[in-house]
Parts: structure tokens; sequence; C-alpha cells
């Protein structure tokens, strides 16, 4: 092909298109359905083989079948493919036991900057430790995936923006952490030294799935944004977790967080105090804090403080480590009830000291009543 | 005031706060700040002027709402009405979208060069590949075994399942 398409004379007819530059042209196929985008190899020789050099990637279970389409599609792609890859998309909730493994293989071996992995909730991948291995991410989102920690990690040390949803850690490696964090004055090497953006969606008392985000926390002193939502599941059986933050209180510092949402999806519970006990005791940086727990049928109070005094346990256990002179904004949403008011009682207290308002905005309350 | 000059020595004056939306105008303008007059010229001459003409009526339809369209926070009415107007606005043909998608690629105008670039795709989707041939005149100079054969083959995993 090559020498043929030296000769020809692209200026003599009026094809503007062709004429793109490249990186153009496959701004353009990339909105194409893969099929047609493969298709455009019909068009000409100077078109070839432009669609193999697109640098994203985005797999839709919409355009295929059947998994086995899909799996031989993104296969072939990955075969065929020329040139860097920066982003790579999978869309497959319907379809269970997508080989990842494999083409995380392939990724790996390229530049890869974004991966996004949807994957059924049915289905639990397990991240192979060729993942941790890709230096070059910067962005990342995976959904209902088992972290399997390498033998030898380094860190993803180009990492920005990581999304978890959904995310566990197998039993093994949950041990392995505990151990890692009693081994007194073990230092951990910075594993994310440019994540800037942590989005997690977990179940706070499940012990595996808040390992993850201890873990994170943990190894990412930089993040800035941080957004926790919980996923109500089950009983919260607080003990295990309890122990597990107090071990982590003194091993995170969070030096450069500023923005902090949490949604409890539902009634907060002590594991749900202990995370906002200890984003106060490690950020003294903090500057908005939003925190919701959403329930469907409920009445506005004007006044929280009439309601009974609860007991205190945040306040109380509430170390004074910083002043947070920072803290310009905290907005409470949700309704009102023991625990809850304990939350609000704590940040009015901490905002007090800076002589700054808390924000209340539709603080409600739901039952009251319950105790 | 700024003005641009097109390839075809054509001269456009624009205001520079609707100019701005070029980030590449941008970053020039603040380089030549405070500087004279004679200085606010900004050559672009990769563009010939039926394309200036086009890019500064994008500019000035989207001046009047920046911020709005930056926070997304629009009513819904305005963003049908805006949605109408862009759906006009690109409805030209391919040639022009392609200067168009060349323009906003060298003045680095992103909502520009997507909408340019979606109309594109738009115009390509499901049609079979003579036809893309012939609406964007791209000359198929691919011998006769070329195309009935080594082609498809090389292309059957796409359409075909061969290994079902």
């Amino acid at each position: 092909m090559d020498s043929e398409e030296h000769q020809m004379e692209v200026s003599l007819n009026n094809d503007r298109i062709t004429d793109l530059p490249d990186d153009l042209k496959c701004n353009i196929l990339a909105r194409l359905p893969l099929k047609e985008m493969v298709g455009t190899s019909l068009l000409s020789r100077m078109w070839r083989y432009t669609w193999a050099s697109i640098p994203n990637l985005v797999f839709n279970e919409k355009y295929f079948m059947s998994i086995r389409e899909l799996v031989r599609f993104v296969d072939m792609v990955l075969l065929l493919h020329q040139g860097p890859i920066c982003k790579f998309n999978i869309y497959c909730l319907d379809f269970t036991h997508v080989p990842i493994e494999r083409w995380m293989l392939v990724l790996s071996r390229n530049e890869i900057e974004e991966i996004t992995i949807r994957c059924s909730l049915s289905y639990r991948w397990r991240i192979c430790s060729c993942f941790f291995s890709i230096q070059s991410l910067k962005k990342v989102y995976l959904r209902n995936c088992t972290l399997m920690l390498p033998h030898v990690f380094c860190g993803l040390k180009h990492l920005q923006t990581l999304n978890l949803f959904a995310c566990t850690i197998s039993d093994d490696d949950l041990e392995k952490l505990y151990l890692l964090q009693c081994g007194c004055n073990l230092e951990l090497p910075l594993k994310f030294e440019h994540l800037k953006e942590l989005s997690i969606q977990l179940t706070l008392h499940d012990q595996n799935e808040a390992s993850v985000a201890f873990f994170l926390l943990q190894n990412a002193p930089n993040v800035q944004y941080l957004s926790i939502l919980n996923r109500p599941e089950g009983p919260d059986d607080f003990m295990p977790i309890g122990n597990l933050w107090d071990l982590n209180m003194q091993k995170i510092a969070l030096e450069h967080l500023k923005f902090v949402l949490i949604d409890y999806r539902g009634s907060v519970t002590e594991s749900g105090l202990l995370l906002v006990k200890l984003l106060l005791s490690a950020a003294p940086l903090l500057e908005k804090v939003h925190i919701k727990n959403y329930k469907k049928d409920f009445e506005f109070v004007k006044n929280p403080e009439s309601l009974s005094s609860p007991v205190s346990t945040l306040r109380n256990r509430l170390k004074k480590r910083y002043l947070h002179t920072e803290l310009r904004l905290v907005r409470l949403i949700g309704s009102v009830y023991t625990l809850w008011l304990d939350l609000y009682l704590s940040f009015r207290f901490v905002l007090s000291m800076n002589s700054r308002e808390l924000e209340i905005s539709n603080l409600m309350d739901c039952d009251k009543h319950q105790k | 005031m700024i003005t641009l000059i097109s390839s075809d020595k054509r001269k456009f004056h624009v205001l520079e706060e609707v100019a701005n939306q070029s980030l590449t105008i941008r970053d020039v303008i603040e380089d030549r700040r405070g500087r004279r007059r004679a200085d606010r010229i900004i050559l672009v001459t990769n563009i010939n002027s039926k394309i200036p003409e086009k890019v500064i009526v994008y500019w000035l339809r989207h001046f009047l709402m920046p911020e709005e369209i930056a926070h997304a926070s629009m009513s819904h009415k305005k963003a049908e009405k805006l949605k109408k107007w862009e759906a006009k606005f690109f409805d030209t043909d391919i040639d022009t979208l392609n200067d168009l998608i060349l323009a906003a690629d060298s003045l680095d105008i992103p909502s520009l060069f997507d909408g340019a670039c979606e109309k594109v795709s738009d115009i390509l989707k499901n049609r079979s590949a003579e036809e893309v041939g012939e609406i964007s005149k791209i000359e198929n100079e691919f011998t006769h075994e070329e195309e009935e054969e080594e082609i498809p083959s090389e292309n059957a995993w796409v359409w075909r399942n061969e290994f079902a």
C-alpha cells in the first residue's frame, strides 16, 4: 500500500475529508458505531487502515448480539490496532465472563491513560496484577471488582482520578493489609502521589469493601476531592470495622483534602460517624463538607436543637487535632435522629471555634422519636 | 477590538471578549497585552474568509450565554432553543464542516469542534461505503481485486461470525 499511496494526487479532487490531519479524522471516526468505523476501510487506500489507529476505544454491548460477538470484536480490534491507545471503555452490564484479564495485558503494553470498566453486578472481575503495573494510567473507573494486591506494587504514580463502584478486596489480601498495618512503623512508599479526585461507592460496614477505601486513603496523601457513597446492605456489625478505623487513624494524613461529599443513602451508622471522625482528624485544610442521608418521607424541623439531647459519641471521640481554620461550608442534608444530630452538634462546635456558621439545607426529620 | 485576517486577506473586527472563546486567540491576546494597537491583529492563515464569518456567528450566539453554558444551569427552554440553532448552524455541506473542524482545531474552540465532528459522523452514519464515498467525494482508487476480495476478506470478522 505504501508505494501506491505516495503517487496519489490528493489535491486533484475535492475530497476535503481525506485531507484532514489523521487525529481529526480519528475524532470523526470515533463517533461512528464500531462496525461502520471498520467499514470505512472500504472507502479508499488512504482510509483503509485509518480506523485502526484511533486512540480511544469504546465498546458498548448495545451494538452486539451476544457476549461471544463482543469478545471477538474487542479481541480483533486490539489485535489489529496500531499506534497508541489512550482510552479503553467497555460497557457490558448484561454479559458475564468477559475476558478482561487478557485485554488488560494488551493495554498494559500500550501507554493507556484511561480505563473504564462497567461490568455486570453479578460478575465479579478480579483485577489482575498487570493492571497495577500500568504506570501511565491517569483516570480509572472500575465497577464491581475484586482487587488482588500484587506481590510487588510500586504504585500508580500518574493516576489522577479514581472511581470505584462496589469494589472489594479478597480475604487473603485483607489479612495482608492487617499485617502491614500492625507491623509497627512500616513506612509505605507513596503509591498514588498524583491522585486528586477519588470517588468510592461502597458498603461502609463491609469489612472488605471498607479496607479498599482505607488502603486508598492511606496511599493517596494528595487527594483534594473525596466522595464516598454508601450502599446500605445488610446489618451494620460495627465492631470489626471499629478496630480497623482505630488502626488506621494515625496512619492517614490527607493534608490536601479540600472537598468532601458523603452520602449515607440511609441512616447514619456508627461506622459512618467514624468515617467523619477520621476525615476531621486527618484533614486540616478542609474547606467544604457535604453530608447527605436521604430518606423519602420527611418533615421539616426548623430548630434541631429543640430535640432531646443525644449521646454525643462523635464529639467525645473527636481528638482536637486540628482547628480547621479553612472550613467554610458544612452542608448537612437529611433527616434528624440521634446519630445525625450528633454530627450536627460536632460540626457546629468546630465551626463556632472559627466563628463561622453552619449551613443546614433542608435539615429534615423523619424519625426523631426513634431511639 | 481585535482584527482577524483570513488567508484571502479579508479583515474581521471582533470584540476581544467574543474572540476569547478561542483558547488560541485568548493566549495570543494574553501574550501581547499592553502593546500597541497594531499588535492586536491576528493572522489566521489556514482559513479562507467564508469560515471566519461562520465562526464569528457561532461566537456571537454563544457569547450571549457563556456562563449558563459553562455551568449547565441553562433553562430547558433556552437549551432547546440553542440546540435548534446549532442544528441549523451545522446543517451545511461537508466541505464547510471540514473547514470548520480545521478552524475549530487550530483556534481551539472545543464546543465548535465537537459539534462539527458530530455532524460529519451523523452524515456518514448508516451509509454504505459507496454512499459515503459519493457524499464526501472520496475517490475510490481500489482495483477490482482489492475491492471484491482482499478487503472484504480482511474485514470479514466484523460482519461474519467465522468462528461460530
